[in-house]
């Protein structure tokens, strides 16, 4: 009889790396991705080369890695998409591939297609399997032909707001109206009216066009109540395909992930098992390989494929902690062509994983991004606990590009466990000098509906009322504070005149002092 | 007395407040906080504050103060005074400004056009997301300051508007 093996006790490492798959790895993006891949590049014994826009000079990914390269101006256009641009650094650098990361230019085929053309290997999927899901459209199709159940909607993009007013009636309100290109949830809205459609359209098509380089939107039915459940996939060239479980990415804001746990605390055994094997079809049926993720949404015991990610996720590290599998590091090998050394039997899930996104935004005002300078930073550390950050004291957050500065994972032997210890970590986590999502974290790790898993991808519109009024009310206490601290010291340090510094408040150790006496 | 407290995040706090001591009451909008600094906590730099009726652990460190573990630092604390606090914090409320570095995206209404609170007046575009700037109040809406397509700064006034 075949005994089974868990990754986490058997000693066979999951691939030799005893020589390094390339010598040089180029990474085309930045943030805290650059850093995540940088750090796989480097473990692996080769050399990480990465690239930088003009607001990016000095970041951290650019300090990690073993070389960056300026590679366009500030916008992205002109620099993190730019093929033309970051395919001269790779030729400069004489780099032997390139990793995309995510976002940017991470499911574009043409620019896979132009990296191998020049001679690199492109970290992920052939282009040519890449092509294959032309659009979140064609992956539907796809889906469907592999057996997996999707959404109800016609498979076609809409060209124009009257034929989408058309199909949304067929399809019957509410629907989805999402951008056919790229991630994110940029350019996708709920939509329940006609009256809405007529807003959304032009708006998600222009903010489709910005961020992807294509307008194209199609329209599939409303999932009720949905939660958002997706597999992790891991294919190797020659056919080899298994599913490394699934992650919950349900606490989303404007259709952007914010928490994300793996396993799911929504579904059992079964469903697992189906889910990640309709997964599996989805990648045999068109050869994938390297590291991809199908998105399914559940509802009420069901579940639909929504879309294929061709790419590394950014919570991929949920996935990571509780399967002891190093995704990115998977990744690199499989692009250079190894064999996946392991099969499905192999994999188990131990214990859970959270993560939360620490973004630069204002959860008061509707989670809008906030650019500036990191003034304070201290990172939370100890048992169960990983930072993968982008950021460090002194960063500056430029305002071109999304407002991720770290994820915040926490791991525990059961998921109140994790909770415990995201709580604990994000206690010690404190970034000063931007507004940050850290203060919503702490809310949602409190909040008696998240800690039984009752949520779904409505949850945080639900919570909005509650959780502003504590964030709101927070402000004001330290609006109140900032009076009375600035009231003592000014009165017990007339006489030394250190007290403004450039309309800032300076020296507050003496207000301590002043306690202290007082 | 009425304040205007910015801190370096950005945060904008308005409101009146009595000083009683080392006590603080404070008013800003619906919400009433009281504040006492109750003396020195158990650790180095850290000393204990009263909100309401709950103790919370406030810390110095260098230029911070450090709230529940969320640093901050104070960037000005602006007096209003009455008279101005009267006649300008009407004046402030005409003034729509931006809460955010972006782009104008949009304009949805004209000069000299009514427009009621809650309506859109204009959308911006900032990491990858879009903001509706809606009217606080009902009004007039006398300058519009920005054009399609135009970089703002935080802070920025982006349209003015006469109350009604």
């Amino acid at each position: 009889m075949k005994q089974r093996r868990s990754l986490f006790y058997t000693s066979r490492p999951y691939f030799s790396h005893s020589m390094p798959p390339f010598g040089k790895v180029l990474i085309a993006n930045r943030g805290e991705i650059a850093v995540r891949i940088a750090r796989a590049v480097k473990e692996m014994g080769m050399r990480a080369v990465a690239i930088f826009s003009e607001a990016d000079r000095g970041a951290l990914h650019t300090k990690v890695a073993d070389e960056s390269y300026l590679v366009g101006p500030s916008p992205p256009a002109e620099s993190y998409l730019n093929v033309n641009r970051i395919l001269e650094v790779a030729e400069r650098a004489k780099v032997d591939a390139v990793h995309p990361g995510y976002g940017f230019l991470s499911e574009n085929a043409e620019f896979a297609r132009a990296v191998e053309r020049a001679g690199f290997t492109f970290i992920g999927p052939d282009w040519r399997v890449m092509e294959k899901f032309k659009d979140k459209v064609e992956a539907k199709r796809i889906a469907k032909r592999a057996g997996a159940p999707v959404v109800p909607g016609p498979l076609n993009v809409v060209n124009s707001l009257d034929e989408a007013l058309k199909v949304a009636e067929e399809v019957g309100y509410p629907i989805m109206l999402k951008a056919a290109w790229g991630g994110g949830g940029i350019g996708t809205t709920l939509v329940s009216s006609v009256q809405q459609l007529v807003e959304a359209f032009e708006r998600n098509r222009r903010l489709a066009l910005n961020a992807f380089g294509r307008p194209d939107l199609y329209i599939e039915k409303a999932v009720l109540e949905p939660k958002h459940i997706e597999v992790q996939i891991i294919a190797d060239r020659y056919g080899n395909a298994i599913y490394a479980y699934e992650r919950e990415c349900t606490i989303q804001r404007k259709n952007q992930k914010l928490i994300e746990e793996a396993p799911s605390p929504s579904i059992d055994q079964g469903t697992r098992r189906e889910m990640g094997e309709a997964a599996v079809n989805i990648a045999r049926d068109i050869g994938y390989f390297t590291v991809g993720t199908s998105e399914f949404v559940y509802s009420r015991g069901k579940f639909y494929f929504i879309e294929f990610n061709k790419r590394l996720q950014v919570e991929h590290p949920v996935t990571e902690m509780v399967t002891g599998i190093d995704l990115v590091k998977t990744q690199i090998s499989l692009a250079a062509g190894e064999e996946l050394k392991y099969s499905q039997g192999d994999l188990k899930i131990r214990g859970s994983a959270i993560e939360v996104r620490v973004n630069a935004e204002d959860p008061l005002n509707d989670f809008v991004g906030n650019a500036g300078t990191i003034t304070y930073f201290r990172q939370p550390s100890g048992p169960g606990v990983r930072l993968d950050s982008g950021v460090e004291q002194g960063s500056q957050v430029p305002p071109f590009y999304d407002s991720l500065l770290a994820k915040l994972i926490a791991y525990g032997e059961t998921r109140s466990e994790a909770i415990a210890v995201m709580r604990r970590a994000l206690s010690e986590l404190r970034i000063g000098g931007v507004k940050t999502n850290v203060g919503f974290h702490k809310w949602v790790m409190k909040d008696q509906d998240f800690l039984e898993g009752k949520f779904t991808t409505s949850y945080i519109a639900n919570k909005l009322t509650q959780f502003k009024l504590e964030l709101r009310r927070r402000e004001i206490v330290k609006g109140a504070l900032g009076l009375l601290m600035r009231r003592k010291t000014s009165k017990g340090l007339q006489a030394k005149s250190t007290y403004t510094v450039d309309g800032r408040i300076g020296s507050w150790r003496i207000s301590v002092m002043h306690f202290q006496t007082g | 007395m009425k304040y205007k407290i910015v801190t370096d995040a950005g945060e904008v706090i308005e409101g009146e407040a009595q000083f009683k001591g080392s006590k603080i009451v404070f008013l800003s909008g619906e919400e009433r906080v009281e504040l006492e600094v109750l003396g020195r906590g158990s650790k180095e730099g850290e000393f204990l504050v009263k909100v309401g009726e709950e103790i919370h652990s406030v810390e110095v460190d260098g230029d911070f103060l450090v709230f529940d573990g969320e640093p901050f630092r104070v960037e000005s604390v602006v007096e209003l005074s009455e008279e101005i606090g009267e006649g300008g914090m009407g004046a402030e409320i005409g003034k729509v400004t931006s809460p955010l570095q972006g782009r104008v995206s949009q304009i949805h209404v004209k000069e000299s056009e009514r427009v009621t609170r809650g309506q859109p007046l204009l959308s911006l575009e900032a990491m990858k997301s879009e903001t509706v700037i809606s009217s606080p109040v009902n009004g007039v809406v006398k300058r519009i300051l920005v054009r399609r397509g135009q970089g703002v700064k935080r802070g920025e006034t982006l349209v003015t508007i006469e109350p009604e």
